[in-house]
């Protein structure tokens, strides 16, 4: 199975608090936009890049964590795919420091992401975790959790040549996901083992059935970084 | 201090990894004991400023005493020592050998956890960085977008 991680484009909470106000976001939002923040302009077309960049990697299914800026990222890639799956919503891809926040309500998904379907998370999750991380569970021992019960999730449904791509935040996936993706111990995690996750970085982590665990690459964001007008599907991961 | 790990490779994408590191000032490139860790070390000191020569250190050569594991054990107790106060290094080293053993060492991941089969993927002439200190970071592993670039004038500096 070949997992690919990406983290989202900037968020307005990614950039200084003056700047904001210049950020467009759906008035829908107005009153989650502090804790649930929306990309920004730069943050869309950072994702605009990474989709395109992975339009040459056929997935057959797409998670994200509950919070607008990881289901929009995904929703951007999805664009630019050729083969369309829905986009799955897992509580437990959350980033870190939410604990007890439900992400975008879903009856805002059909106004915010019109040009994908996305399932949203169930109570319980199909992980097998809550629908929404409760606010006493997130420490470290609560990170190791909800991260291995993800993989233990995927490596359920998945195998074999199986891609698949996972929408996440930069605490999360860089100090969670890679980590339990590699089964690492707890003395491990807790030790910072820390993949650093830019905006869109892109990083791929391969679960052999024979039981490998190969990070390929971690936080490529060739995307961004290419010359001005160079074609990023000639850039093979 | 920060490490960068930069795979053998030929002299084409040696070339190409010292353009990419150009902006980068090292305070040291090493080296083993192979031609192509030479040829790889030379092309990365070549576009360094401060820089006249790498240096071929025998924690980096073959070893048949030493398993690659406790190798790459080895190289990482030198470089946290005799590199401290250092800035920025870079290590030469054959890919095998970072993918299998030096980048899950250099992550600080237990003996149990490589035992179970974490591991790097290992491609030559790519470039990873890490923090090295109390804690364990990866700025970024295997880039190779380097080696990519249709021409080697287009390669920006880290």
């Amino acid at each position: 199975m070949y997992v690919y991680i990406i983290r989202h484009g900037q968020s307005r909470g990614n950039i200084d608090y003056s700047l904001r106000d210049a950020e467009p976001f759906h008035p829908l939002k107005t009153e989650l936009e502090r804790k649930d923040p929306s990309l920004t302009r730069l943050g869309r077309e950072q994702a605009e890049l990474a989709g395109k960049r992975l339009s040459q990697i056929e997935f057959d299914a797409v998670f994200c964590g509950p919070l607008h800026r990881q289901i929009d990222t995904a929703a951007i890639v999805m664009k630019h795919q050729k083969k369309k799956v829905k986009i799955e919503v897992l509580s437990d891809l959350t980033e870190v420091g939410l604990e007890g926040y439900a992400g975008t309500p879903t009856e805002f998904y059909g106004e915010l992401f019109p040009d994908v379907e996305i399932i949203p998370c169930s109570d319980p999750s199909p992980t097998g975790g809550p629908g929404v991380i409760p606010s006493s569970a997130e420490n470290s021992e609560g990170f190791r959790l909800r991260g291995r019960r993800l993989v233990e999730y995927l490596k359920k449904r998945f195998s074999g040549s199986d891609t698949i791509l996972l929408s996440t935040s930069a605490m999360f996936g860089g100090a969670i996901v890679i980590p339990a993706l590699l089964e690492l111990t707890d003395n491990d995690i807790d030790t910072g083992k820390n993949f650093e996750f830019n905006n869109t970085c892109i990083s791929m982590v391969e679960l052999t059935d024979d039981g490998k665990k190969i990070v390929h690459f971690s936080n490529d964001i060739t995307h961004l970084s290419l010359p001005e007008g160079e074609d990023s599907t000639k850039y093979p991961f | 201090m920060r490490l960068y790990v930069i795979t053998e490779c030929d002299d084409s994408a040696a070339d190409r990894a010292g353009r990419q590191m150009a902006g980068v000032p090292l305070d040291a490139v090493i080296y083993g004991d192979s031609e192509r860790g030479k040829s790889t070390a030379d092309a990365v000191v070549k576009y360094q400023e401060k820089l006249d020569t790498p240096e071929m250190v025998s924690e980096l050569c073959e070893n048949k005493t030493l398993t690659d594991r406790e190798r790459a054990k080895a190289v990482k107790e030198m470089i946290t020592e005799r590199f401290k106060g250092c800035e920025k290094v870079a290590a030469i080293m054959p890919a095998e050998f970072f993918g299998n053993s030096f980048g899950a060492v250099i992550m600080k991941m237990s003996d149990e956890a490589i035992d179970n089969g974490a591991a790097f993927g290992c491609h030559e002439g790519a470039i990873s960085s890490f923090a090295v200190g109390t804690s364990a970071e990866a700025s970024f592993v295997n880039s190779t977008l380097h080696l990519k670039v249709s021409d080697p004038e287009m390669i920006k500096n880290f």
